[in-house]
């Protein structure tokens, strides 16, 4: 395992663009089938949810510092379930990771590159993510540091223009 | 190849050893001997015997054309040769402090120190029943005078350039910083070359890691020979396969000076103008010293027109086959029945057209390096009709294409250091590659990959896209805009940490916060 390190706000910008793409590709689809009109109210509500999540999050980093999800899950509900709670969020993560590689082939193909089977436009994106991911976690941050900001111009010049 | 490697290495030591035996014996003839041995074959190495003052034997042996003729003949020799002595063993140090007329002297005992001596240009002087010799420094050779660089012209600053002599070279910075707190260290690299390499730095500046890891790089090259500084930058730079400049190479003294006062290391060697500075980040490749040298406002805008033309000499071509192969919805109608038009008759698709193109432009480019100057004229009317109506006429590329290409070729040379600017515009081939397979999807990936390689590269401990990533709010002043130099109090935080404060704060100049004498003067 490399040890790499990142500063917070990097952490922060990582994390960003993983939730930018669900929310503006496939979120607002959903919820305006059954919300209509009043769409705009969801994000207030699901908005508690995340406050939430993240309260937990922050009070178990509090009570347990310097250790990792699978470290402290393992103390709080014993060695067995502990290992389930913890291949739960593994398997999370690589779900997670498969549902938002998926995302975005459907909506490369499905806009674009109507033609142009879903597994290449997939494996072209997995091959530059796995070269960023060899580079290790410190890459991935001064990317993100890089990229994001230009992202999200774009997106906030496409919202107000 | 390893065992080549190693058996000349110890080949080499043992040479060495054998030399360092071999200390002056107080037999004139036989250290003679020794040396004619050694330079057997070197018709350019003379060995003049005479005789001080009528009654020792002497001899000077240097290399003709590499030490000043005029002045051993018109002031050495005469005055060692007419010099009174009386008996025969002479006080040697008698004989430096009152006889020889160079200042730059210095006491040699071994027959190694002789040969590196005479290697240098000096001139050595042996005395018979002596075991010591004397180096006079009185080298002297032909050398290039102090041009401007043609590589780095501006508008503003300094006329001056770097020449082959690093002595002239050391001096040449020794004057823009006086302070003998600019320290240059040397050392000789290329078994064969003996070249001269100096390490230069501020030492209140320089961060003393950064200095060790330069010196620790340079002490490892075991190599026969450099002969510019770009073997020494491929033998210490951090990752050898990137297409991408870690160094930053010029051969003008302010670069430099600039360089060493936010705390970098330069590195300076005999026998090119060229001198490379350490670490360095992408940006700062695409900064000119003549940025600093406009007003703050003109210099920033000057640097956003370059980084726009950065994206345009690395993705303009492809870019323009992306679109015409698979998104021709993105181009206004009008445009699109004008550019159909004038592919109408085109034989090849755009990919082909491009590829042609590019290359061609390459090959002129080169060709335009080097070329004789009399020949040049030629190249570039060929040239412009290669790529230019002729070419259109004849029913090859369209139009368009030669616009892309010439604002493509244009682009690429606002990068002022020609070693990135020619990084991106090979980039550009595989980028024009994966728009003809993939569109704008391929240009997105490749960009990502390039950035990706971009953020692995470190240039000895320093990330090479810092300050932008990893972000540090601060240095925005130097890469988004040109702060006014009122306003750089700092030194960059990566290489200038040791003593950050460059200069005093508030120094905003403000006429009102003085006395109106100026106001008064005007008024008189």
């Amino acid at each position: 395992m490399e040890k790499g390190k990142i500063s917070a706000v990097q952490m922060g910008i990582i994390m960003h663009p993983a939730i930018t793409a669900t929310a503006i590709l496939l979120v607002p689809a959903i919820t305006a089938h059954d919300a209509k009109q009043d769409m705009w109210i969801s994000p207030f509500w699901a908005s508690l949810v995340g406050f939430l999540t993240v309260y937990i999050a922050v009070q178990l980093h509090n009570r347990y510092p310097q250790k990792t999800v699978i470290e402290y899950s393992e103390q709080i509900v014993g060695k067995f379930l502990g290992k389930i709670v913890s291949f739960i969020f593994l398997f999370f993560y690589l779900h997670v990771t498969g549902i938002i590689v998926r995302e975005y082939g459907e909506f490369i193909v499905g806009n674009f590159f109507v033609r142009t089977p879903l597994i290449f436009v997939m494996g072209s994106m997995i091959f530059v993510c796995a070269f960023a991911v060899r580079g290790g976690v410190e890459i991935i941050g001064r990317l993100s540091e890089l990229i994001v900001p230009i992202v999200m111009t774009i997106i906030l010049f496409l919202l107000f223009c | 190849m390893r065992f080549f490697k190693k058996n000349s290495a110890q080949n080499l030591h043992i040479e060495h050893q054998h030399e360092q035996l071999h200390v002056l014996s107080f037999d004139l003839k036989q250290n003679m001997q020794v040396l004619q041995n050694v330079y057997d074959n070197c018709m350019d190495v003379v060995f003049h015997s005479f005789q001080i003052g009528g009654t020792t034997n002497a001899a000077l042996i240097y290399i003709d054309g590499f030490v000043n003729i005029e002045e051993l003949d018109s002031v050495v020799l005469p005055s060692l040769m007419k010099h009174p002595f009386s008996n025969i063993s002479i006080d040697i140090d008698r004989l430096l402090e009152q006889t020889l007329t160079v200042s730059k002297t210095k006491k040699i005992q071994t027959i190694a120190e002789c040969i590196e001596h005479i290697s240098s240009g000096s001139a050595v002087l042996l005395i018979d029943s002596q075991n010591k010799a004397f180096a006079l420094g009185i080298s002297k050779w032909e050398k290039r005078s102090i041009e401007e660089p043609t590589g780095e012209s501006t508008i503003r600053g300094p006329r001056e350039g770097f020449t082959e002599s690093l002595g002239t070279n050391l001096s040449l910075l020794r004057r823009k910083i006086k302070s003998p707190q600019l320290k240059m260290k040397t050392m000789k690299i290329g078994t064969y070359t003996q070249t001269e390499v100096a390490i230069s730095y501020i030492e209140e500046i320089a961060s003393p890691t950064l200095l060790e890891e330069v010196e620790a790089r340079l002490h490892r090259i075991n190599i026969d020979g450099i002969l510019e500084t770009s073997y020494i930058e491929e033998l210490i730079e951090d990752n050898p396969y990137s297409p991408f400049p870690q160094v930053l190479n010029t051969e003008r003294p302010d670069v430099v000076a600039a360089n060493l006062l936010e705390g970098r290391v330069a590195i300076l060697q005999d026998g090119t103008p060229f001198v490379i500075i350490v670490p360095v980040s992408f940006y700062s490749l695409l900064q000119s010293s003549e940025d600093y040298y406009h007003r703050s406002l003109i210099g920033t805008a000057i640097r956003w027109l370059r980084y726009l033309f950065l994206f345009i000499s690395l993705l303009l071509p492809s870019l323009y086959v992306a679109i015409l192969t698979f998104h021709q919805e993105m181009v206004p109608t009008s445009l699109l029945f004008t550019m159909s038009a004038s592919r109408e008759l085109i034989p090849f698709p755009a990919l082909v057209e491009a590829l042609m193109m590019e290359i061609v432009f390459e090959a002129l480019r080169e060709a335009g390096v080097r070329l004789p100057k009399q020949a040049g004229a030629a190249v570039s009317i060929v040239g412009a009709l290669v790529i230019g109506q002729a070419a259109v006429q004849a029913g090859i590329v369209s139009a368009p294409m030669i616009m892309v290409v010439a604002l493509t070729g244009i682009a690429s040379f606002t990068i002022p250091r020609y070693a990135a600017g020619i990084a991106l515009r090979m980039l550009r081939f595989p980028m024009i590659f994966l728009a003809g397979s993939l569109g704008l999807l391929g240009i997105m990936l490749g960009i990502l990959l390039i950035l990706t390689h971009m953020a692995t590269l470190r240039s000895f401990g320093v990330p090479y896209l810092s300050p932008i990533a990893p972000m540090q709010g601060r240095e925005m002043k130097d890469v988004l805009i040109r702060v006014p130099l009122w306003k750089r109090n700092t030194r960059p935080r990566l290489t200038g940490t040791k003593n950050i404060t460059r200069q005093s704060p508030e120094q905003k100049p403000n006429p009102l916060d003085g006395d109106d004498k100026m106001e008064k003067g005007g008024g008189a």
